[in-house]
């Protein structure tokens, strides 16, 4: 500051004239020259406008492109898309950085070195495809089909690539679901089928008026929203939450309370910000549904907290009351103190029993509210599933759910999509095995690794739970027609992911991929790598295919709105050097599956259904938006309430529909990318409300949520009329018809099947909740947990206007000197891109840090920018800066997930830190795997800190 | 009737994602390490009570601006009627005096762009030019609230893609732009008012702290 208060004060005496010389006209008021208007109307007429996806994050949305001479230059929000409303985030608007990238995989490649040594041969399309294809009919004459695990990462435009592998006979296809929240969504499955639920802020809303017409509405209705471990500020994937969120507050008084060990850019905008024990979340929940069920008082304003109305729309609160105050008497063998009571509930997260009780009374006495929690919170932790359930029955009781300003189940009102294209339909396929001498028959979808795996059988959602262990085992099918039944995993597909580098721990996953057979080759006979950039798990692959970037192909938006929204993200330019589409890729692979003799896949079901990508588009959309008539106000008071809804906007308006009385649906004109394409990209169905409720009376539908009994389920397994319904069910029944063989992951914490009703559990590597962890605490005085720098997320790094920028205390310009090749956009050249070698001094450009408390930083005598070595129980240690500041818990060290430790030179700057910055995977336990889904517990961890 | 730009910035809604920063240098091609747009973000306080502050920053297009009369070529930088300080890089030497002059640092020499006049004719009133080579001269560059968009009816490129929307940008002769009404309604503040430079990029400010902890010019000086 003090130079240019020196350089203002040099010029200080000139600028006394100013005003002077303002008054005598003599000060320049003029416009563009006349060539500079002609040059910029010249430029300007030459762009032609696209509307698109992004998929720079799995947020996806709406875009606005400008495309020059086939150059992809301007990136905007798409206006009309009500996710992101016209805006588009720093990530987004750095799209052109990647799509540009110099560190793009340009051409397909086979490995000549070791797996990891990262030495490939350039070859033609052709030559990798059928090296792929010979070796995946090797494994499916010598292993079967189920060998194959076809892993589509990240990016959720994946159903060509599930239809190839479903339609070869696999049934192990997953995306990155399986390692991202499945505890966080957990509760909405079993309650509602469900899966992320947020506050209903997402603006404009589309909604029918009293007079028929539709009208944008901007109005925010929200009085409270509760985000735990949850920060929408900058692990942005449901983008709407952070205008929505300042929106509340500043234009309907809305408050906001963040609970979270760190304080997060998300807490910035709180009113409260209560710095909570990491993995005690759901203690935080159990404490405040026993506060709201013993305070509640209906006759009392002060306490009417619950909506008795509630028991109308839901079955089974009788069980999971008593379920849940049967712990009420017990007491906690870690601090002798009754569950779930205030006391309870303090010495385990750390906040006063105050600050609990205010929190309880402020939820139960604001109406509309929303109790969200996040990918931080229960989303990482191995009991995540209690918390996750608690929190969905503290918004139904209070009568929050569904609520204008209350909390919205995203994956029951979003459009649906996919439909037969994803290939689900080749599951029911019959195959033979021969188990125990015996030939069996069943269908391919029985060959799952978890639904009948010893493991994890109710990992449900496409989750495929428990690698890398299963590449080592193998997969042993304990339920279901193939009982008994055990293949190896011998196949690896990875589509736009990373698995080696974020799936559980990376040195357990290089050990599962790297493992060799006496006699030398891989036990994973095959690892093929799908991308368009370049990530650690590409240093693994036998054979690496180029995909055509999210501007180059075609699909559809995968988001979470508050009503029925769907976009396509359309190829607004050419694929780049050798890089091909994912349509084409899919045929040419099964053409020569095809040509080789399988006798799996057929030419009507692919390249002579597929001509271009739209045709398999078009497949995807003729299922939306799928959603039902349903709420309030009824979306389409001129159809029959409870039908089922297909096809265009337009139509539907237009009353251009057909209406099938006995199947309940009305079917208008289906959407199409040709329709898509006219309509600005997008296609938006109105909104309602309380979509259990009967449009006109005060009672349930029975059409919405889509549970077994069409109501809300607070239990999830009984019997019936001689019916067995509830989520868990299936499951159970698996059990039963395998003599009660106990998977794995429940004979872990004690249950013989899936509970029908509330239940409870401890995490694990807790020391503070946990008796058999206690002993690490002295050891290890630190908890160690992660969370999302959208900035920095693990596919992105190359793009280096996001080092220019910094996030909480994770993603801090303290690199070392070192030289990188950047994009530069060259003004001269009209907009043309230029690699360029460029030097960035120390302390100039972000990398991943080590996020501390200033008082524990003292106490070790450590300052921002020391480096220090982080060190688990397991004897796994990272290494980085630290960054010091008041924003953290005391005793609680945070690292971003994806940050550092980047060993692909196809990260551009970051691989350049790799040295210095964290990786906070190598600290995972890779055997902690929550018990339900097999999902890594990416928060469950204590470490000690080592100056270096 | 001419319009009068300004540019306001709620910070009560302002959610520290950086959007503005990284769209101006996509819409603008802005090399990296400099910034016609950069957001200052500043963590202080200790444990519980810790703050961070979000500090988007942009030339103010000053009413009086400080970076105009030290330029020796006349018209090369200039406010036009509509409040905008452009350059015109026609005229621009690349002296540097501009750069120097504002106390904001919102402008820079840009590192690709070569100057188009002829800076020899300047020496005897710009003598620092003396040791420097014609081709080794680079332009001058600052924020112009994206006039080629503004041209074209758009609104610049960071109050667009503004994810919080955070950013109001009008026409304040006009009572019916959303700048005016915002105006009508509550008090706004500007960066460092002391130094009379008439700011037009005005912040609604809750809390005044933010002018002060997070203080950092646009783009560093040499």
């Amino acid at each position: 500051m003090e130079v240019t208060r020196r350089s203002f004060l040099k010029h200080s005496t000139i600028l006394g004239g100013v005003a002077i010389l303002n008054k005598t006209g003599l000060f320049s008021l003029k416009h563009l020259s006349p060539s500079e208007v002609q040059a910029m109307e010249k430029v300007m007429g030459k762009y032609e406008v696209k509307y698109t996806a992004c998929a720079m994050c799995p947020a996806e949305c709406g875009l606005e492109v400008w495309v020059k001479d086939g150059r992809l230059v301007k990136i905007y929000g798409n206006k009309e898309v009500p996710m992101n409303d016209g805006a588009a985030c720093a990530k987004g608007a750095s799209g052109i950085q990647l799509v540009y990238s110099p560190y793009r995989i340009k051409h397909p490649m086979i490995r000549v070195g070791e797996r990891g040594s990262g030495k490939f041969k350039r070859v033609s399309w052709e030559e990798a495809i059928d090296f792929i294809a010979k070796k995946m009919l090797e494994i499916k004459k010598k292993y079967g089909a189920e060998s194959i695990i076809m892993n589509c990462g990240d990016v959720t435009d994946r159903d060509q690539y599930w239809r190839l592998a479903f339609a070869f006979g696999s049934p192990n296809c997953t995306e990155h679901g399986s390692i991202c929240d499945t505890p966080r969504r957990h509760g909405p499955k079993l309650i509602v089928n469900g899966k992320r639920w947020e506050p209903d802020i997402m603006r404009p809303v589309l909604v029918r008026q009293p007079d028929g017409s539709l009208k944008k509405d901007y109005t925010y209705k929200s009085k409270l929203i509760i985000y735990c471990g949850w920060n929408p500020f900058v692990a942005t994937r449901i983008i709407y939450e952070n205008r929505g969120t300042v929106g509340a507050k500043v234009e309907n008084g809305c408050k906001v309370v963040v609970i979270d060990p760190s304080y997060t850019n998300t807490a910035t905008a709180a009113d409260i910000w209560l710095p909570i024990r990491p993995g005690t979340d759901g203690d935080l929940f159990a404490a405040m549904l026993r506060y709201i069920l013993e305070k509640d008082n209906p006759n009392d304003p002060n306490r009417r907290y619950i909506d008795w109305s509630f028991k109308k729309y839901t079955v089974g609160w009788e069980e999971f009351e008593a379920a849940f105050r049967s712990w009420w008497n017990k007491k906690d063998p870690i601090n002798g103190l009754p569950y779930f009571s205030l006391e309870w509930a303090a010495n385990r997260t750390g906040l006063s029993k105050e600050q609990i009780k205010e929190l309880a009374h402020l939820f139960g006495i604001t109406k509309p509210a929303a109790l969200v929690w996040g990918m931080q919170s229960p989303g990482h932790h191995y009991n995540g599933y209690s918390a996750s359930i608690i929190g969905c029955v503290l918004n139904i009781i209070t009568g929050n759910f569904d609520a204008p300003g209350g909390i919205i189940d995203t994956e029951i009102t979003k459009s649906s999509k996919g439909g037969t294209a994803t290939g689900k339909q080749f599951l029911k396929r019959k195959v033979k095995r021969i188990i125990n001498g015996k030939e069996v028959e069943g269908e391919v979808g029985h060959l799952h690794m978890d639904l009948f795996g010893s493991k994890y059988p109710a990992a449900w959602d496409d989750v495929v739970a428990d690698y890398p262990n299963a590449f080592k085992e193998g997969v042993d099918i304990r339920y279901g027609p193939f009982r008994g039944y055990h293949y190896p995993i011998k196949a690896h597909f990875l589509r736009t992911g990373n698995s080696i580098y974020t799936g559980s721990a990376p040195w357990k996953w290089i050990e599962a991929v790297t493992a060799k057979d006496k006699s030398g080759n891989y036990l994973l006979e095959l690892f093929v790598y799908i991308d368009t950039i370049f990530l650690e798990s590409a240093l693994y692959a036998d054979v690496i295919l180029p995909e055509a970037s999210y501007a180059e192909r075609m699909s559809l938006s995968d988001i979470y709105p508050s009503h029925p929204v769907i976009y396509l993200r359309d190829a607004v330019i050419s694929p780049l050097y050798e890089a091909k589409k994912p349509t084409e890729i899919m045929n040419m692979l099964a053409k020569r599956l095809y040509e080789l003799g399988d006798p799996d896949i057929k030419p009507e079901d692919f390249w002579e259904k597929y001509k271009g990508e739209d045709d398999f588009v078009n497949e995807m959309l003729a299922v939306a938006p799928g959603r039902h008539n349903v709420g309030r106000p009824l979306p389409y008071p001129q159809y029959p309430e409870g039908y089922q809804i297909l096809g265009t906007p337009e139509s539907l308006e237009k009353g251009e529909v057909v209406i099938d009385h006995e199947k309940k649906v009305i079917k208008g004109k289906p959407v199409t990318v040709e329709w898509l394409r006219r309509n600005k990209g997008v296609a938006i169905w109105p909104m309602s409300w309380y979509r259990y409720k009967k449009s006109n009376a005060e009672e349930p539908n029975k059409v919405w949520p889509y549970t077994s009994t069409k109501l809300i389920e607070l239990k999830w397994d009984w019997e019936e009329g001689g019916k067995r319904y509830g989520q868990y069910a299936p499951h159970n029944l698996k059990i039963e018809k395998a003599g009660g063989e106990v998977p794995k992951g429940l004979r872990e914490v004690g249950f013989h099947k899936y509970p029908s009703t509330f239940y409870w559990f401890e995490t694990k590597w807790n020391p503070y909740t946990n008796p058999e962890f206690k002993k690490y605490a002295k050891e290890y005085p630190f908890q160690l947990i992660c969370g999302r720098v959208h900035h920095a997320m693990s596919g992105t790094q190359m793009v280096t206007w996001l080092g220019e920028i910094k996030a909480e205390g994770t993603w801090q310009p303290l690199n070392e000197e070192f030289e990188a090749e950047v994009v530069e956009v060259m003004p001269l050249s009209d907009g043309q891109l230029k690699n360029i070698k460029m030097k960035f001094k120390a302390n100039t450009y972000s990398v991943g840090t080590i996020w501390m408390n200033s008082e524990d930083a003292k106490k070790l005598g450590l300052k921002t920018g020391d480096l220090v070595i982080l060190e688990n129980p397991l004897g796994k240690s990272t290494k980085g800066k630290v960054f010091v500041s008041g924003g953290i818990r005391p005793g609680v060290i945070k690292i971003g997930f994806g940050t550092g430790g980047r060993f692909s030179p196809g990260l551009g700057p970051a691989y350049k830190s790799k040295d210095y910055t964290p990786n906070h995977n190598m600290l995972v336990d890779p055997d902690c795997l929550s018990p339900i889904m097999g999902f890594p517990c990416y928060a469950d961890m204590i470490i000690k800190v080592k100056k270096v | 009737m001419a319009k009068k730009y300004i540019l306001v910035v709620d910070l009560r809604k302002c959610v520290g994602c950086t959007s503005c920063q990284v769209s101006c240098k996509m819409e603008n091609g802005v090399p990296m390490k400099v910034f016609r747009s950069k957001v200052d973000i500043t963590d202080i306080g200790e444990y519980p009570s810790p703050k961070r502050y979000f500090f988007p920053k942009i030339c103010n297009q000053c009413d009086d601006p400080p970076c105009i009369l030290p330029c020796p070529v006349e018209g090369a930088t200039y406010k036009r009627e509509d409040g905008i300080v452009v350059i015109n890089k026609d005229l621009c030497i690349g002296c540097g005096r501009c750069v120097e002059a504002c106390p904001y640092g919102a402008r820079f020499i840009h590192p690709y762009l070569p100057i188009k006049n002829d800076p020899t004719k300047y020496l005897k009133e710009v003598p620092e030019l003396k040791n420097k080579k014609v081709k080794d001269l680079r332009v001058a560059d600052k924020c112009d609230f994206c006039l080629h968009r503004l041209e074209i009816g758009e609104e610049p490129a960071c109050v667009r893609n503004c994810v919080g929307k955070a950013k109001y940008f009008g026409d304040i002769k006009d009572p019916t732009s959303s700048v005016a009404k915002i105006l009508t309604s509550l008090q706004t503040k500007v960066w460092h008012p002391e130094y009379g430079t008439k700011p037009i990029v005005l912040y609604i400010a809750p809390d005044e702290r933010v002018f002060k902890v997070a203080d950092g010019e646009i783009n560093k000086k040499k």
